[in-house]
């Protein structure tokens, strides 16, 4: 039973790629965050583009389910972008609406995955 | 035409794993300093862990000096060959911090959904974890950095 999972696990693993892996990461990302959003989440933004919050968690979830379709998927240049896209737009967010001193610290911490995005999006498989 | 130069000549050193720890570090070190200026701020700040005084049982400060040093080190130290303690590091560190802001959700003051920033450091540190095992890739013999020096030598 443990053998065949861990054979069902590699293969899944092999399948998805590093790319994928990496997709999957930001899809688990952006999922917790969202839901954290909806469930009552108060980033140092209170409400921005006459939205609440918690419509942006979803925006966040649905982004996170269009990355999880390009995990196994063998072009994934527009889940990609999707995912440098939501993320530059979220700090670009929190960086115009934020409220209180520093409040700025938070885009800095969005800044690192969307970067960290680009890059791996240009980094061939193998 | 010098500057071309310097460009072709970082074009030619800059590796994939390089530039990843360069951008984990050129982000680190102004996170670390926006907690520093949280830690010292006179005004009431109304985001964690600018209002909080420990984190993890350690000052605020101390993190804030940790942030730094550490982004410090990645920038100072991230076009090196051997970059396992650089990984190692930046993995720790956010995984800390994703273990803080899960502390806080748990045991700081009632906030739903408190947890949900520790998907961003969490999300982080498994992509570097990632990445740590994650070869540069072999330039293409033709590609546009022209050929590849170890492969001209076997011949």
């Amino acid at each position: 039973m443990c053998r065949t999972l861990k054979r069902y696990g590699r293969r899944l693993l092999y399948r998805a790629g590093r790319r994928g892996i990496a997709l999957a990461i930001f899809t688990a990302t952006f999922a917790t965050y969202g839901i954290g959003l909806v469930l009552g989440y108060k980033p140092t933004v209170l409400q921005a583009l006459h939205l609440r919050i918690w419509i942006f968690g979803w925006m966040w979830i649905a982004v996170a389910m269009i990355c999880f379709t390009g995990i196994f998927a063998t072009n994934d240049k527009w889940h990609f972008a999707l995912a440098v896209f939501a993320m530059a737009g979220w700090a670009l967010l929190l960086v115009i609406y934020w409220q209180g001193a520093y409040g700025w610290a938070s885009a800095v911490s969005w800044m690192t995955p969307c970067l960290l995005a680009v890059l791996i999006s240009s980094w061939p498989e193998f | 035409m010098r500057l071309h130069r310097i460009f072709r000549w970082a074009q030619l050193r800059a590796r994939f794993r390089s530039t990843f720890l360069f951008i984990i570090g050129i982000t680190e070190l102004p996170y670390g300093i926006a907690l520093w200026l949280g830690s010292v701020a006179k005004q009431p700040l109304h985001w964690w862990p600018g209002y909080a005084s420990e984190v993890l049982g350690l000052p605020l400060t101390f993190w804030a000096w940790a942030w730094m040093i550490v982004g410090t080190f990645l920038l100072a130290t991230c076009w090196l060959h051997n970059d396992r303690l650089q990984f190692a590091l930046a993995v720790a560190l956010n995984v800390a911090w994703a273990g803080a802001v899960i502390q806080h959700a748990i045991t700081g003051p009632s906030e739903s959904g408190a947890w949900g920033p520790a998907s961003i450091y969490s999300g982080i540190a498994a992509g570097i974890f990632m990445i740590s095992a994650w070869p540069d890739p072999v330039p293409p013999p033709n590609g546009p950095l022209g050929p590849f020096k170890e492969e001209e030598e076997e011949e």
